[in-house]
């Protein structure tokens, strides 16, 4: 009796997560054949578009790309002569030295011909002491703030406080920026009604070839964890990220690579410190913030805030994604490393929703509490626990004879076939799109590696998501081995965010 | 059973699909690769002879190289080349795509009811030098991309009439509008000066923020008279820009507006006025910018204790003076402003 229970009941559990697997999906479809469209508009837009305005535009807003560095002395260096490299008019890099130990600073002076200059700046944001602020003699643009140690996310406040741009770009010191990269991102602030932050794409540079600080010919990696994980990228961001444009807007722009809204940014307090998902945690707060703001003016409760002077960017609640700039990070290329990578991405999507689980499924938050929280939580989060149940129950069904073994395989070829059909699909529309890997032999691989990422490293990745979440459950939020990302320093990590 | 056709069904499917996209992917790519192997020398020719054309004025070499291409690569070499050229040259490689029937395609696809193809139609124009004609209908086109592009056609071939196209275009509400218009007003300058005083003066148009943004941009003195009166705008970011305009531009009326704006009940005006006062040098001013660094607002204080400093001697004893106010918050910016330690800090 128990037994035949137990078969009906795995047999009916097997079926439903069989018809989420379709669901979910038939969403990620849905999803790519919205993103295919807004990736055809993107490209008729880019097509022969005269950068050359942007360029030499007076009008141009300014963009703040602020970098902090921590113990960086042996390549800050590099890494912010790259930065001084990035291509676009109206451009301040703010290197933030967070109370290193090291000579960081003292490179940095001697590098660039530092000049203390005047501490004036509102302290809108409350960080730990800037101790002095200095610019460049030899490069105008470039200005250093020397403060107290805080971390990472306080030292980015402490940047937000004391940049000058409209706009500010967050980035890991590991990704390679293509130089025209903010060109093209700061397309949809100038083109777009209300976009607050906007995330471009992210791709794996591991494999390719690097010269001078930039990626100068792009290869698809033969290493299977690079390989698997550039598939990985290119569905999550050129199309799962592109599709949510249309569907409600996104919920994560990359930490490596995003262009913020600087005075929305500080009305919604800055980076969280008690976070491992800051981006992700950064962009729900904006939108809510911008939301509920949104809401007061509209109801009179406060009055509609005023346009900056000397801007021509119109705030609003809107976060895009633009496929065309693209950064190029390293990616992890051991399990241990990657393993942990992805068990802190999950920790801190599970965070980030957590704070703002109040914003689910109500309607004051318009498609974001409505559509986007909640696919988040029932797809991206719990994923890998349905996944993880079915996966059981299939093994339990098959020790008591519930399906036989024919049944089981084909169930889990379906499931994962779907998968992989959107997987692949990607990779082709990505061929037919980007075309960001010319060569026949990359194409190839890109197919193979699309077709075996179902094939065992998706399921690794639940053991890794699933444990992430245990831990999350239990109380972890640290950064496992509280590893200092700055300017010159990370975990291989590249995005923080689950590509998807 | 039922349970296993179906899922076999759907395995099927799915490989099917697999396959194709694969398929396609390989071939594509094939095909691609060989016709980048067989353009290869037709495209280097080709592009050395649209240079010996553009030197001798004579299309017929380049027409001849080119139309051995496909049109799609043809197109690509021209608009590489026309981004590099100007005047006569460009003007020889208007010919070569006249002769190709390039400027005629993008003639009647100007016309299309499909947004992507006036686009395109209308780059390859603006590129090439064409589409004089049809500038008026593209600036009322319903897709704010194509406004776009014949916005950049008009700052790209200016002309007193696309000038006053472009200030008609200032109130126009699409959010592309007020980095593309205002940009190419920018580019126009003097010919868009007359329009701009004009458009001041009268305060036809309702945008006159992005108007004052332009003139500021230009900071031409004509613009001073109408930038005062606009000071005194019921809109406060009206008054702001034109504080800023006044401050761009100086002179004796501009010095005395901007110490009556000290006053101005909006913070971002009473900001821009104390900025503008330490631009111009206005140094009798001090004794306001005093009365200023007591402002309720941060940024107001910053920018009077910032004019105070760029004004020299008789701003600095004030700011030295201010270090023992009453008011604290104006205390402390001149401190920070003299760059001096905080008393926690100092000890004392």
């Amino acid at each position: 009796m128990t037994r035949a229970v137990a078969e009906v009941v795995l047999v009916q559990l097997e079926w439903a997560i069989l018809a989420y697997f379709m669901a979910v999906n038939t969403f990620y479809a849905v999803q790519l054949a919205v993103a295919s469209r807004q990736m055809w508009h993107t490209r008729i837009i880019a097509w022969n578009e005269s950068r050359w305005r942007v360029l030499s535009s007076s009008m141009a807003p300014r963009i703040s790309v602020l970098a902090p560095a921590y113990n960086e002395g042996l390549n800050v260096r590099a890494s912010v002569r790259a930065l001084l490299q990035l291509s676009y008019p109206n451009l301040q890099i703010v290197v933030i030295n967070d109370g290193s130990k090291d000579d960081t600073l003292a490179v940095l002076i001697s590098e660039f011909q530092l000049v203390a200059v005047h501490t004036i700046y509102e302290r809108r944001i409350k960080t730990q002491d800037v101790v002095g602020l200095y610019r460049s003699g030899r490069h105008p643009n470039l200005v250093v703030v020397d403060k107290r140690n805080g971390g990472k996310a306080d030292a980015l406040n402490a940047g937000l406080c004391n940049c000058s741009g409209e706009l500010v770009c967050a980035i890991d010191a590991d990704t390679l920026i293509e130089p025209d990269a903010l060109q093209r991102m700061v397309r949809p602030f100038i083109s777009e009604a209300g976009v607050i932050a906007a995330g471009g794409t992210i791709m794996v540079s591991n494999g390719s070839r690097v010269a001078g600080g930039r990626v100068v010919e792009a290869r698809v990696p033969h290493r299977p964890l690079a390989g698997l994980q550039t598939v990985e990228y290119l569905r999550a961001f050129l199309f799962g990220r592109l599709g949510w444009n249309r569907l409600g807007g996104n919920l994560i722009i990359s930490g490596a690579f995003g262009l913020f809204h600087r005075e929305e940014m500080i009305r919604a307090g800055g980076y969280a410190h008690d976070t491992v998902g800051e981006d992700m945690e950064l962009v729900i707060r904006l939108r809510r913030s911008a939301l509920d703001r949104r809401a007061a003016e509209r109801s009179g409760r406060i009055s509609e805030r005023p346009a900056e002077v000397d801007s021509v960017l119109r705030s609003g609640t809107r976060v895009d994604f633009i496929p065309d700039p693209v950064a190029w990070t390293e990616v992890p290329e051991s399990l241990r490393t990657l393993g942990r990578q992805r068990d802190r991405w999950h920790r801190g999507l599970a965070d980030a929703l957590y704070r703002h689980r109040d914003v689910f499924g109500r309607p004051r938050y318009g498609l974001l509490g409505m559509v986007v929280f909640p696919t988040f939580v029932l797809i991206e989060l719990l994923a890998p626990v349905i996944e993880f149940v079915g996966l059981a129950g299939l093994a339990a069904g098959i020790a008591i004879g519930a399906f036989d073994l024919s049944f089981a395989v084909l169930f889990f070829a379906v499931a994962y076939g779907y998968g992989m059909t959107l997987t692949v699909l990607t990779v082709a529309l990505e061929g037919l799109m980007s075309k960001r890997y010319p060569r026949i032999g990359d194409k190839l691989m890109l197919m193979v590696w699309a077709c075996i990422e179902n094939l065992g490293y998706r399921q690794l990745t639940v053991v890794w998501r699933l444990r992430g979440l245990f831990r999350y459950l239990r109380g972890g939020v640290e950064w496992g081995a509280m590893e200092e990302r700055g300017v010159a320093h990370a975990d291989r990590g590249g995005s923080r965010s689950d590509p998807g | 059973m039922i349970g296993h056709g179906l899922l076999v069904w759907v395995l099927v499917a799915e490989a099917v699909v697999i396959a194709a996209a694969v398929g396609g992917v390989l071939l594509q790519a094939a095909v691609e690769a060989a016709g980048r192997r067989r353009a290869r020398n037709r495209s280097a020719t080709a592009s050395s002879a649209i240079g010996v054309s553009g030197r001798t004025g004579d299309p017929l070499p380049a027409v001849e190289a080119l139309g051995r291409l496909s049109r799609r690569e043809g197109l690509r070499l021209l608009l590489d080349a026309a981004r590099n050229l100007s005047g006569e040259q460009l003007g020889t490689l208007r010919r070569i795509a006249d002769a190709l029937q390039i400027i005629e395609q993008a003639d009647r696809r100007i016309r299309s009811r499909y947004w992507f193809r006036r686009l395109h139609a209308a780059r390859v124009l603006t590129a090439l030098g064409g589409g004089s004609s049809q500038v008026r209908a593209w600036l009322g086109d319903p897709n704010p991309f194509v406004r776009a592009q014949a916005v950049e056609l008009c700052a790209a071939h200016p002309d007193p009439e696309r000038a006053r196209l472009l200030i008609g275009l200032l109130d126009d509400e699409s959010p592309l509008s007020p980095f593309t218009v205002q940009d190419a007003l920018i580019r126009l300058g003097p010919l868009a000066l007359p329009l701009l005083v004009e458009v001041l003066e009268t305060q036809k148009v309702s945008n006159l923020s992005g108007a004052l943004r332009v003139a500021a941009a230009l900071a031409d003195p004509r613009l001073l008279l109408p930038a005062v009166a606009l000071t005194e705008h019921p809109q406060p970011a009206v008054r702001a820009y034109a504080t800023a305009l006044i401050g761009s531009i100086g002179g004796p009326e501009a010095s005395a507006a901007l110490e009556r704006l000290l006053h101005d009940p909006d913070a971002r005006v009473r900001a821009a006025a104390a900025r503008a006062i330490g631009t111009i040098g206005h140094w009798p001013a001090v004794t306001k910018l005093k009365q200023s660094l007591r402002d309720p607002f941060w940024q107001v204080r910053r920018e009077a204790g910032v004019a105070l400093w760029v004004l020299g001697a008789p701003g600095k004893l004030v700011l030295r003076a201010m270090l023992s106010d009453a008011d604290r918050f104006a205390s402390d910016m001149a401190r920070q402003i003299l760059d001096l330690p905080d008393s926690e800090s100092a000890g004392t």
